[in-house]
């Protein structure tokens, strides 16, 4: 699904990614996990078209995708959500996702018809007619998820949707990315909830400064010493022995 | 060109871009803290012309003097229209923040039409009357240079003062905690400055500069309701040349332009010098946004604030 | 059609109506002259909307498209014969290029760098139309000939004058509407209220906007030509000047950008206030009409950011599919 080989960013002369490669297959869930900088979003700024990396290839359904703008990323089935959300603040929810399906589908009506079946999914028909700027943290992550989904993604890429929820809410959100792994969809996931990306992810991929330092199952990757020393310093692993 | 008419144009470029620069810094200190551009600001210019000719002609005040008292009065003019207009456009969206200011300069504009009426007003000093003699320079191959008084006063006024503004910023406490607030308003705020308090005196500074430049024009130009308009685009070129934000930028365009202005209306004419700077004007803003002056990054930084991390 | 949706319709045709046929019972030219100005400056500040009210792109430059189209059909007419039915049509494909080049080079610039350098765009051929004295006379000006005939688009009766500005208002309006129902306004409208969001759902924004500017310069242009022919005489102070480019961003924000009506609703006000001030002060009082032009900005901006138009339709009118 998705080959990426030795991109690297730079801002100003610090090297933000360095030879990152990793691949990832159809029907994959991968978690995408390191400490605060150490280069998560910037890489799936630099996979959504955002950034450009100077070196390397992405490859995504075997189409060098590296000199793509985000939207022509969008259109070929490679969507991403935002960290920071990013509703349109004047327009209602349906609207929100209308918006997201009509890069997809013929006319307004048809975008309309799969909106609702999106909110539907998504289990936010009640809030339907609401303006995107009177949402909830837990609900604007929500719409994020379900504009993407608008777009009718073969990848999608969430940027920690579950932060900053209250347990009901967590759980909400995790049944929702089991779902969109039912339906077909491969994710790759950022998330800082250890438990969580754990659960839901078939392998885990670590970065640290910027470098690709493990990457394996969840069991491994949580296990392997250089993670523990980037989440919790030199002095940690060394006192565990 | 002889080497002589080539010193002369070099030096009156540099003597009117004295005066671009120090009226163009207050508009540029403003972008600069509260990212606003200030379309109003050739009228506040118009106003202290206005002023210093009226002290002039009524009270007989020279205009040079005439700064003791436009010096309070537009910082006070600046301070009333941050708190009555420009405060509430902060963070409003992008129509109000530049239609707020638009707004102000068609009311500034008509109101001075309305009570002085558009006719052309000007104070001539009789100790101004006489040019300087410069020269002859025999060992440089100069003739004589002549150089009108009042530019060079203006000038050598103007200059000081953006230099002395400059270091202001620079070195003063208040001035770190404008550049502070300019670079990271977030920040600033989190450290304890006072955005509201930072925001109103640069915009009282940014309109008392004009209010100084106003005086020190008076004596060199005419003035009439719409000669806001004619300086204010030209502030725009110098601000967004020095880039947007940056005082020494500002001042360097300012005399860039000045030079510029002089050579092209003695080789090309001076009804299409204008055309030539806005073109250049826009080349500048679509090919670096930064200004040829100014600090590299800041639209890199700003579309990595935006996208996170 | 729901209930809400037919009201409207029925509202719309009460105000075609209204509009189209008022004039024949108005005999008195000042009256008509009114009207021709406010169709003009309506249908002008909702070709404005388009990029700067949807697509959320402030232009300061548009008086530049405006002149374009007045210069383009009148010079085409003096200097080669050409029709002004289809002179206007040369203007604004003339318009739509430039302002496609105008887009391709500047839409990369983010909101008040973008009004700055369409300022400049429009200064800049408000000095050549000043100063390219070879192809229009400068201050001198243009003068069409008064020889009404149909064909040379001049009429014979201001009746003419109000039923073809009319049309163009109509035109814009219902292109305005096309666009806001179509993916075309949906984008826009991604667009302008979050760019990157809008890239990352697959929205092609800078292609969006190149149609948006290219409809909309052109639009500018045909009305511009219109107007010449109104005026039988232009010079840069009457079709190229800045202040034409602030005057219809002034109408549409006061009346409501990003709406259909809301450019019309705002020369609707406007229009008779500077006319009746005309009347009643002459030239006594000048610049009053611009003071209080400009506080109506001001307070509106304020106390009333979506407009006129806008407030009502949020009321009123919810019948629009994609604001709510």
């Amino acid at each position: 699904m998705l080959e990426v080989r030795d991109i690297s960013k730079w801002f100003g002369g610090n090297p933000v990614l360095h030879d990152i490669t990793f691949r990832i297959e159809q029907g994959e869930v991968v978690g995408l996990i390191g400490p605060n900088g150490a280069g998560k979003t910037t890489l799936f700024n630099v996979l959504s078209g955002f950034y450009r990396s100077k070196t390397g290839a992405i490859r995504f359904k075997g189409e060098e995708i590296s000199r793509l703008n985000p939207e022509d990323i969008c259109r070929k089935g490679l969507c991403r959500t935002f960290q920071i959300t990013k509703p349109f603040s004047n327009l209602t929810v349906f609207n929100n996702v209308v918006i997201g399906a009509l890069s997809r589908e013929r006319g307004i009506r048809q975008a309309e018809k799969k909106a609702d079946e999106i909110l539907d999914l998504v289990e936010m028909t009640s809030k339907r007619d609401l303006p995107g700027r009177s949402l909830t943290i837990a609900d604007r992550k929500r719409l994020e998820v379900a504009r993407a989904l608008a777009t009718s993604p073969d990848l999608l890429l969430l940027d920690e949707v579950m932060a900053g929820l209250n347990p009901n809410e967590l759980k909400g959100m995790i049944d929702l990315v089991k779902r969109l792994t039912e339906l077909g969809i491969t994710l790759f996931v950022i998330e800082h909830i250890m438990t969580v990306i754990m659960g839901i992810s078939d392998r885990i991929i670590a970065l640290d400064h910027g470098e690709l330092i493990c990457e394996g199952p969840p069991k491994k990757v949580a296990d392997d010493p250089k993670v523990l020393k980037a989440y919790l310093g030199e002095d940690y692993v060394a006192a565990q022995g | 060109m002889s080497s002589t008419l080539f010193a002369q144009l070099v030096i009156s470029g540099i003597l009117l871009g004295g005066i671009y620069a120090l009226s163009s810094i207050g508009l540029t200190l403003i972008f600069g803290v509260m990212k606003i551009v200030n379309f109003a600001h050739g009228e506040f210019l118009m106003l202290a012309m206005y002023v210093s000719f009226w002290l002039f002609h009524s009270l007989h005040i020279d205009p040079y003097l005439s700064m003791v008292i436009s010096v309070p009065l537009f910082f006070v003019v600046g301070m009333l229209t941050y708190k009555i207009f420009i405060r509430k456009t902060i963070g409003a969206p992008i129509l109000a923040q530049i239609f707020v200011t638009v707004g102000l300069s068609i009311i500034i504009e008509n109101l001075a039409l309305l009570f002085w009426s558009a006719d052309f007003r000007t104070v001539s000093l009789a100790y101004l009357s006489k040019p300087l003699i410069v020269g002859p320079f025999p060992g440089l191959g100069l003739e004589e240079i002549i150089v009108n008084k009042a530019r060079f006063i203006a000038f050598f006024l103007g200059i000081s003062l953006s230099v002395a503004f400059y270091l202001f910023m620079k070195f003063s406490y208040l001035g770190k905690v404008i550049r502070a607030t300019s670079q990271d308003r977030t920040t600033a705020l989190l450290m304890g400055i006072n955005i509201d308090r930072v925001y109103t005196l640069s915009f009282a500074m940014g309109i008392l500069l004009v209010g100084i430049a106003g005086a020190l024009m008076i004596p060199i130009y005419t003035v009439h309701p719409f000669v806001g308009f004619e300086f204010v685009l030209i502030m725009f070129v110098v601000v967004v040349l020095g880039g947007m934000g940056s005082i020494m930028g500002a001042m360097i365009a300012g005399l860039f332009i000045g030079v510029v202005e002089v050579f092209s209306g003695f080789l090309i004419g001076p009804e299409s010098k204008q055309a030539i700077y806005f073109l250049v004007f826009i080349a500048v803003l679509v090919f670096r946004p930064s200004g040829l002056f100014g600090e590299k990054g800041e639209e890199e930084l700003e579309r990595i604030e935006a996208i996170g991390e | 059609m729901n209930k809400g949706a037919k009201r409207d319709v029925l509202i719309l045709i009460a105000g075609v109506a209204f509009f189209a046929l008022l004039p024949l019972f108005v005999k008195n030219d000042f009256y008509l002259d009114g009207f021709i100005l406010i169709f003009v400056w309506g249908a002008f500040a909702g070709a404005w909307n388009i990029i700067s009210g949807y697509g959320g792109m402030v232009s300061l430059g548009h008086n530049a498209f405006f002149g374009i189209g007045a210069y383009t059909s009148t010079l085409l007419f003096l200097r080669q014969g050409v029709s002004p039915w289809v002179g206007m049509w040369a203007g604004a494909v003339i318009a739509a290029v430039i302002g496609v080049i105008l887009g391709v080079i500047c839409f990369r610039l983010r909101s008040h760098y973008f009004a700055l350098a369409t300022l400049a765009f429009g200064q800049v051929a408000s000095i050549l139309a000043l100063n390219w004295r070879g192809l229009t006379e400068g201050a001198e000006g243009l003068t069409l000939p008064i020889h009404p005939s149909f064909t040379k688009m001049i009429f014979a009766t201001k009746l003419g004058y109000v039923y073809m500005g009319l049309g163009l208002l109509i035109a814009v309006l219902l292109i305005t509407y096309f666009i806001e129902n179509s993916k075309l306004g949906y984008f826009l409208v991604a667009f302008r209220e979050n760019e990157d969001a809008a890239r990352a759902l697959g929205v092609r924004t800078g292609r969006v906007r190149l149609v948006a500017m290219a409809v909309s310069s052109a639009l500018s242009a045909l009305i511009g030509s219109f107007y010449a022919q109104y005026l039988l005489y232009i010079d840069p102070s009457s079709v190229i000047r800045l202040q034409i480019a602030v005057q219809v961003a002034l109408f549409a924000i006061v009346g409501g950008v990003g709406t259909v009506f809301g450019p019309f609703i705002g020369a609707l006000i406007f229009i008779p206030i500077t006319i009746f001030l005309r009347a009643k002060l002459g030239s006594a009082l000048p610049g009053l009409h611009m003071v209080i032009y400009g506080g109506i900005l001001i307070l509106v901006l304020f106390y009333m950011p979506k407009g006129i138009y806008g407030m009502l339709r949020e009321k009123y009118f919810p019948s629009s599919r994609i604001f709510k």
